[in-house]
């Protein structure tokens, strides 16, 4: 790496891995003599060919060949890619079709919203970010917060991923996207029970907000944290919008705004490329997307930097409000809170995330209770040659794009997917960085907790670079180095 | 000596393959619990076979009701022999630098919570760990080295399992 080559006047903390992220990451904080933070860097190792992987496999395998990338959301990589074949193949699906992808889709990202606050973003707040490590995980969070918490949370997971299996054939790794919709109806029985639990979700979402309130909003010391300039970061924002420019996670325009909350441009997924470029830095293989019109200018935000972010608290900012009732309610309150839109603060994210949980949970109903979603008319039969298709979905963890190149048989010939984290990859540098500066003092050994402070700038985008093995670890080091000027460690910190 | 069904469940012992199937050796947990699942059934154990992707917050409705769990999965380790086979418990995991890797929570927070919260999970839990060489690159073989070093494992698993079984009070796999 680039900048350990700057010897031994540098100082380097690591934390390594992450905990609770998906496969391994590092960060290494680099302190100059005087002990203040010079330089920060975060790593991930990237998975290793997998365009090659698809080229030359029939083009409509890939809605079942994505969603093996990752273990924690192969449900986006279905839907997006089967969006993608839609193009590739010139077809429309018929409106039960569509509706049925988003029943699944929106049951699938209540589910995952809660994971990530309940068992990942969760705990710093609930339990506290000094708390020992132990203790922050969601075993904490229910000892604070109650037994019944627990129990709905498992509820939560498990009927989010029965109403996956009902509508996709198969929990965790649905098979129901087909080219032009989907592959198989709901009975008017499996539509019972999934309004059913959309009204169990429903109430989850709400509790969820309560306990927010309870545990972070009353709280002054947590609402200093989350307003201090350590968390701030003023980038552009992306999300996909309706026609009324409201929060959609399935379909529409990608809106981007800039750091003013000012709408720079609104894009179809065709013409991603053409806003979107993606740069390669010496020190890491994963890419980092930027606004093309903007322009690169390095890790620095403001309006005249390309960084832009893709997150729950990005899709609400770049959108006019959320296209339900419950949740625009909960849009208006937070922006009048946190002194209007957009809201710079990265730890509001969690915030954002839990009004997406409730605008899930609102729309899975809608869609449950929707007369036309028994429809047996669930698919456009596709007779066009294949050629070039683009599908974008909001997955839970930024905008993901599938790009598909076929040949006249139907073969895949190119593959380019832009996928949810990625696009926070610049941001997730620059927030931690801004962190590590904020909260380390020159000369003082940054205490477990001020470590986790830091973590907990990333740990707010809900990062998964676990579209990657998740394989066990084994010898890896647990532990974070602190070297003294003449490049020996001075500290080693077990975690 | 074979047990009888698990309540809701046709049998006691859950074989659990984790791993990623177009992840070159990362594969290689949910062909050798296969083979594993196989060599039982043969047996006349009473057994069922599941495969999962990751094991987070939904391990819990896979294994719930069933009195042991049998894990195998790839390990990553800094020098890796090939098809080396480790033998770990909830414990020695919890320890592990990444068992939260799982997206937030390891196996032994998920079965931990689901005990707190009064769902019934394996008591006895045995999780296999078999080094690899290369788990990162997309590919549906698995590399040649790990690949001639992995016929015996099934076989050391189920006299490992048999054993355990033997001496502990349920007596069953």
């Amino acid at each position: 790496m680039a900048a350990t080559q700057d010897g031994p006047t540098l100082r380097t903390v690591r934390i390594d891995p992450i905990t609770r992220l998906e496969g391994h990451g590092r960060i290494q904080l680099f302190l100059d003599e005087k002990g203040e933070v010079a330089d920060a860097f975060f790593q991930v190792p990237e998975l290793r060919g997998f365009e090659k992987f698809c080229e030359g496999r029939p083009v409509e395998e890939l809605a079942r060949i994505t969603p093996r990338i990752c273990g924690v959301c192969p449900e986006a990589h279905h839907i997006a890619s089967a969006k993608a074949l839609d193009a590739v193949f010139g077809v429309e699906p018929p409106p039960a079709g569509r509706k049925l992808r988003e029943l699944l889709y929106s049951a699938f990202f209540a589910g995952d919203h809660t994971t990530h606050f309940y068992a990942l973003g969760g705990p710093d707040f609930v339990v506290g970010p000094d708390a020992p490590k132990a203790e922050r995980n969601i075993l904490g969070v229910i000892a604070k917060v109650g037994l019944d918490a627990g129990k709905l949370v498992l509820r939560q997971r498990r009927e989010a991923q029965e109403v996956v299996a009902m509508v996709g054939g198969k929990a965790i790794h649905p098979v129901c996207g087909l080219p032009g919709g989907v592959s198989k109806p709901i009975t008017e029985a499996e539509r019972a029970r999934i309004e059913e639990i959309a009204r169990n979700s429903l109430e989850f979402a709400k509790f969820s907000l309560r306990v927010f309130d309870d545990v972070v909003l009353s709280s002054p010391q947590y609402v200093d944290m989350i307003r201090s300039d350590a968390y701030q970061l003023r980038t552009h924002y992306i999300g996909l919008v309706d026609e009324k420019n409201r929060v959609n996670f399935y379909d529409g325009r990608v809106r981007v705004v800039d750091p003013s909350g000012l709408e720079v441009v609104r894009f179809a997924a065709s013409q991603y490329a053409e806003f979107i470029e993606e740069r390669v830095e010496p020190w890491t293989y994963l890419k980092f997307p930027y606004l093309k019109k903007v322009g690169w200018r390095g890790f620095v935000d403001g309006a005249q930097s390309g960084v832009y972010r893709a997150t729950p608290l990005s899709r609400l900012n770049a959108a006019d409000g959320m296209a339900t009732p419950l949740a625009q309610a909960e849009y208006e309150r937070m922006y009048a809170s946190l002194g209007g839109k957009p809201v710079h603060a990265t730890l509001a994210t969690h915030w954002a995330r839990l009004i997406e949980l409730l605008y899930a949970a609102e729309r899975t109903l809608e869609l449950a209770t929707d007369p036309e979603i028994t429809s047996p008319d669930i698919r456009t039969i596709p007779t066009a040659t294949p050629g070039e298709g683009i599908g974008v979905v909001e997955a839970p963890r930024g905008t993901l794009f599938h790009h598909y190149v076929a040949d006249e048989r139907g073969m895949a010939k190119r593959v380019n997917l832009i996928v949810g984290t990625t696009n926070n990859h610049a941001a997730i540098c620059m927030s931690i960085k801004r962190a590590a500066q904020g909260l380390i003092r020159g000369g003082v050994l940054p205490t477990d907790g001020t470590l986790n402070r830091i973590e907990m700038a990333f740990r707010a985008y809900d990062p998964c670079f676990g579209c990657a093995t998740h394989a066990l670890p084994g010898e890896m080091p647990l532990e974070i180095l602190v070297y003294g000027p003449d490049g020996q460690v001075r500290q080693r910190l077990a975690r | 000596m074979i047990g009888a069904p698990g309540p809701g469940r046709g049998a006691r012992t859950l074989i659990l393959g984790l791993g990623n199937p177009i992840l070159t050796d990362d594969a290689v947990g949910l062909i050798v619990a296969r083979e594993v699942y196989r060599l039982l059934v043969e047996q006349g154990a009473s057994v069922d076979l599941a495969e999962a992707s990751a094991a987070n917050l939904d391990l819990i409705a896979l294994v719930e009701g069933y009195e042991r769990l049998v894990v195998v999965d790839a390990l990553i380790v800094s020098h890796p022999k090939p098809g080396r086979l480790h033998r770990l418990e909830l414990g020695d995991l919890a320890t592990m630098p990444t068992s939260t890797s799982l997206h937030g929570l390891g196996p032994a927070a998920a079965l931990e919570l689901a005990r707190h919260v009064g769902i019934d999970v394996p008591d006895n839990v045995s999780i296999y760990g078999i080094e690899v060489v290369d788990p990162y690159t997309f590919g549906e073989t698995l590399t040649p080295a790990l690949a001639s070093a992995i016929a015996s494992l099934p076989f050391a698993i189920v006299a490992t399992e048999s054993r355990l079984a033997e001496g502990s009070r349920a007596g069953v796999l």
